[in-house]
């Protein structure tokens, strides 16, 4: 139970206090490696003062393009920008993320979940038109049916990906 | 109005549960050092238990390989490498240690699996082939492992597992009869078709196995007009997948179970 608080605390956070006038509003696209496949995501990025808040969508570019089967990413990062110059700034930041992916297996159980959470760093460089690097590394839970148990199992594993990001501030 | 239909759409699609059809009836999917080998979206490192199990939960896996070693004391570690310091916490070759300094290393992956025997993974197979590739050096340069301790340990493995098949893959083809009188299926790893005929034992063995970049269709054809069986291993991207699968061989052990399914299912 405390968990589940913690984690809703965690969530809304950013979002008390007072709102700010010097909200700033970007878009963008990145390219992500991961273990899994390389990912494709366009994004929504919404600062206020240091705090940033961005919503991804994408999918994974092997399963979806060259296997023909939607492997769709969604997202969430929060960071806190870091910013050494006027053209760049450094953003520890936290990601939660949930990908899905249909084996097709012709049984009942075809399909995988993943959610995925990291902790990050990101290095942005530009004013208006920016560019990132991001990493990260972090616990990740896929979910699926299991046939050897025959029933409904979770594994645990460590994750990691690296990503380059174009952002276009409006 | 006309994006919220496409929206619904969409969704019903992504998560509809369609049956679809198996491209490639006549060949079995099978997992390469449990759930691939050296590929970075295995999720845990080759030959842990913890990939053993998330291999054999995937339906349509029917076989598992593992790689084993002999200990000196007679027990057959799950490891793929001729060196522990490539992979491990450990130093030296396997078949040079004792069962007790083995059992308390760890892969260095980000996981750190524990390295495990042979006899530490589930004792139902539940159906499918577990395949054993014997690797035979002693930790020498030249040397083999002694037959005596390989036999026993083989028939220890036959007591151990039940409700599934055994079989090994040889590259000396020794002991062969030896091995199949325990009820080993045994295949032979060969470089290329040409080696496997000329193999003095190809007649005893079951099969083989060949990487699939080293073998063709009608070398595939060959070998399975003999009444052997064929398996292929070393796919890890969808094109070489599909390139495996449109050979036809009797086992594809791949090193990426989802997408082999995938392109499979199709």
């Amino acid at each position: 139970m405390f968990r589940k608080l913690a984690f809703l605390v965690l969530l809304i956070l950013p979002f008390l206090g007072k709102s700010q006038d010097s909200a700033i509003h970007s878009v963008g696209v990145d390219l992500n490696y991961h273990p899994q496949d390389f990912f494709f995501h366009i994004r929504g990025q919404l600062l206020k003062k240091k705090l940033s808040h961005e919503v991804f969508l994408g999918f994974g570019i092997n399963k979806t393009i060259f296997q023909k089967q939607v492997n769709p990413m969604i997202g969430y990062d929060l960071s806190y920008r870091f910013k050494l110059t006027n053209w760049f700034s450094v953003s520890p930041l936290i990601r939660l993320s949930y990908s899905l992916l249909n084996t097709k297996v012709p049984e009942k159980h075809p399909l995988i979940h993943a959610t995925e959470s990291f902790a990050a760093c990101r290095l942005l460089l530009g004013n208006r038109n920016k560019f990132a690097i991001t990493g990260g590394i972090g616990p990740a839970i896929e979910w699926k049916y299991d046939a050897y148990l025959e029933r409904r199992n979770h594994f645990f594993m460590w994750n990691y990906f690296a990503e380059i990001s174009y952002y276009y501030e409006f | 109005m006309n994006s919220r239909y496409l929206l619904i759409i969409s969704v019903l699609g992504l998560f509809s549960c369609k049956k679809h059809a198996d491209l490639y009836p006549d060949t079995t999917i099978g997992g390469h050092a449990c759930a691939g080998l050296h590929i970075s979206s295995s999720n845990y490192h080759d030959n842990s238990l913890e990939a053993y199990k998330y291999a054999r939960s995937f339906e349509k896996v029917e076989m598992i390989e593992v790689d084993a070693q002999l200990s000196l004391d007679g027990t057959l570690w799950l490891f793929h490498d001729p060196e522990l310091n490539e992979e491990s916490t450990g130093e030296g070759a396997i078949p040079q240690k004792n069962d007790s300094y083995l059992s308390g290393l760890k892969y260095s992956s980000l996981e750190k699996e524990n390295l495990i025997c042979l006899l530490d993974l589930p004792a139902d197979l539940k159906g499918i082939r577990l395949l054993i590739d014997l690797k035979e050096s002693d930790g020498s340069e030249t040397g083999l492992i002694d037959s005596t301790a390989l036999l026993d340990a083989l028939n220890q493995a036959k007591q151990y597992f039940y409700n599934g098949d055994l079989a090994m893959v040889t590259n000396t083809g020794r002991f062969l009869p030896a091995i199949k009188a325990l009820g080993f299926r045994v295949y032979y790893n060969a470089v290329n078709a040409g080696q496997f005929f000329n193999y003095s034992n190809a007649s005893v063995s079951d099969g083989a196995v060949f990487r699939n970049s080293e073998i063709s269709i009608s070398d595939v054809n060959s070998v399975k007009s003999l009444g052997k069986e064929v398996i292929i291993y070393d796919v890890r991207s969808s094109e070489g997948i599909k390139s495996a699968f449109e050979k036809s061989p009797d086992y594809l052990l791949t090193d990426d179970i989802k997408a082999t399914l995938i392109e499979k299912y199709k």
